[in-house]
């Protein structure tokens, strides 16, 4: 109990020192009291720079981490796999690709573009579920699955790229992995759908926790199981689109987080998706401040910090899972 | 409850019942006993309508069963499987309370009445104490109870179990026997249960269908049902049945 709380308190803390130090470090600097007197008001040239600049980035991260871990979270426990993650098993490629794929040809439904990713990751989560739905989803196949699929994707994405090159169209650079160059536009649209998502996934914990019952007891209590599995993996799709959509394809954010957060707070998924919404957040911020500042003026984009820090954390949990047989 | 004529195959090539009717008598213990593949794990499935039938009609209250909506066919009837995953870190009574999902509508908040269901599902097994405490932490016979407790709270008339007392020892096997009984006598609750333990089958129930392949063999009262022929006829065993003051009609297995 006492370390749910202190867990809560902690997360929330480095949260918001996170945003201070986000906002506040780079080519324009300030201090802390500067910051705060800015936020509230006062008139600084500086903080017009840096509101202008780093506030969409942090948001655009801050809610393309909470989406991620959230999605990943829900994602295990629909498929009752601690392994999912919209990054490893192809969401977030599905989604990248028709996203990309879509608004090339169509550049004037931009704000819809969370939509098409939608509907790739719709597409992704649905072509893993049917392949691996023979052996029960078993943990191993799935995540192989996964990773087949997010090649076919993430190839599809890279040839589409070379073929536009060739023709001289030209791809919106927004559709590179990375979170610079953020506008409010983009915000807007994160935040819209993100808060969407985040809302609904909240809503549904009740149900996440109720399909960690064996499926038969679960259909003995009358409860509609396949249409709330079905419902759980849309909110899981959904979150992991837009954040692909804004931000990028970011892997392993959705295994890491709800790990954590199942060791701090417990399995029941009230707090693991609350939790994972503030220590996703965190870490994305985290992954996106230290990337514009280890080699400033070069930067090092979020994806692939996580895919630094996350190949090795999959192994480790594949590992586990093998002593624990 | 009325089983008519029920017939299920599972892959086409054999059937797993055959032609099955009977009746469930309302507010007694209704035990299904045979051996190994006689199909008595799948008649509760039936019953509880987690198979489908491949003909045949079961009926409730003079309804098809699966005419009930999903959620109103779990007011009326609870099944406890044999075998349950053991959900990590939920407590007792957070478990408990998904027995009430069947009186419950999306994103309603639990109700005065949802509290006092699963209080009462707590005190019948004895479990008031244990509410907190997480699954992992308690012993085989107190996660059986919990699965029934969590069933208890659906409130409905009828209560299966799949071989409840399987996987536990013999001094839990009896403590949930018991338990079974005073839910019967107490609630007026009607159980239909599926025993391996002929004598524990003799000793606590009602009545009895012993079934073999697909077949009910016969049906009625207990010292009625079990016979030194049946058993031999059911099991290939011989046996001395003879009667005890104290335990009633006792099945003692000689040789093969």
């Amino acid at each position: 109990m006492t370390k749910r709380i202190i867990s809560f308190a902690v997360v929330t803390v480095l949260l918001l020192v996170a945003i201070f130090f986000s906002a506040t470090t780079g080519s324009v600097s300030m201090g802390l009291g500067e910051f705060i007197r800015a936020l509230f008001g006062e008139q600084n040239a500086d903080f017009a720079v840096i509101k202008d600049l780093r506030f969409p980035r942090i948001i655009i991260a801050i809610f393309a981490g909470a989406a991620l871990s959230v999605a990943g979270a829900l994602l295990q426990a629909v498929m009752r796999n601690p392994l999912a993650d919209a990054g490893v098993i192809g969401i977030s490629a599905g989604a990248g690709f028709m996203s990309m794929f879509i608004i090339t040809f169509l550049p004037t439904l931009f704000f819809f573009t969370p939509l098409f990713a939608f509907i790739g990751g719709a597409l992704a989560c649905f072509l893993v579920f049917a392949l691996s739905w023979k052996s029960g989803l078993e943990p191993m196949r799935l995540i192989l699955v996964g990773i087949a699929i997010s090649a076919v994707f993430t190839g599809l994405r890279e040839a589409f790229i070379m073929i536009c090159g060739y023709m001289n169209v030209t791809i919106d650079g927004s559709f590179t992995s990375n979170m610079t160059m953020k506008t409010w536009t983009e915000v807007e649209i994160m935040v819209l759908y993100g808060t969407v998502g985040l809302v609904l996934a909240v809503l549904l914990v009740k149900w996440c926790n109720l399909l960690t019952l064996d499926d038969k007891t679960v259909r003995s209590l009358g409860f509609p199981l396949m249409t709330a599995r079905i419902v759980i993996a849309a909110v899981a799709v959904l979150l992991s689109a837009i954040a692909t959509a804004v931000a990028g394809v970011i892997s392993f954010v959705g295994l890491l987080i709800p790990h954590i957060a199942r060791r701090l707070v417990g399995n029941d998924y009230k707090y693991v998706i609350l939790f994972s919404m503030l220590a996703g957040a965190l870490l994305i911020l985290i992954a996106d401040t230290l990337g514009r500042t280890l080699v400033a003026p070069q930067e090092i984009p979020a994806s692939t910090l996580m895919a630094i820090i996350g190949g090795p954390f999959l192994i480790f949990l594949l590992r586990r899972g093998d002593r624990a047989k | 409850m009325n089983i008519e004529h029920v017939t299920l195959s599972y892959d086409g090539s054999r059937n797993h019942l055959e032609d099955v009717s009977t009746a469930i008598p309302k507010g007694k213990i209704t035990t299904i006993i045979g051996p190994n593949g006689s199909g008595k794990s799948t008649l509760l499935n039936v019953i509880s309508r987690n198979h489908k039938v491949s003909s045949g009609l079961v009926t409730l209250e003079q309804k098809d069963i699966l005419a009930f909506k999903p959620k109103e066919f779990a007011r009326k009837l609870a099944i406890v499987y044999q075998h349950n995953t053991t959900p990590e870190e939920l407590t007792v009574e957070k478990l408990v309370a998904f027995g009430r999902v069947p009186h419950q509508r999306f994103l309603k908040r639990q109700t005065v009445e949802d509290d006092e269901a699963i209080d009462w599902a707590l005190s019948a097994t004895n479990l008031l104490d244990k509410r907190d405490r997480s699954l992992t932490a308690l012993s085989g016979g107190e996660r059986q109870r919990v699965w029934i407790a969590m069933a208890l709270a659906q409130r409905t008339s009828i209560l299966c179990l799949d071989e409840p007392t399987t996987y536990l020892d013999i001094y839990y096997q009896l403590e949930l026997l018991d338990l079974v009984k005073q839910l019967n006598l107490e609630h007026e609750l009607t159980i239909v249960m599926v025993l391996h333990d002929m004598n524990q089958a003799l000793r606590y129930s009602d009545h009895i269908l012993m079934m073999k392949d697909g077949h009910i063999i016969a049906e009625g009262a207990p010292e009625e049902v079990v016979t030194v022929e049946r058993v031999y006829n059911v099991y290939g065993v011989t046996s001395r049945v003879y009667q005890d003051e104290e335990l009633g009609t006792v099945m003692m297995p000689v040789s093969r």
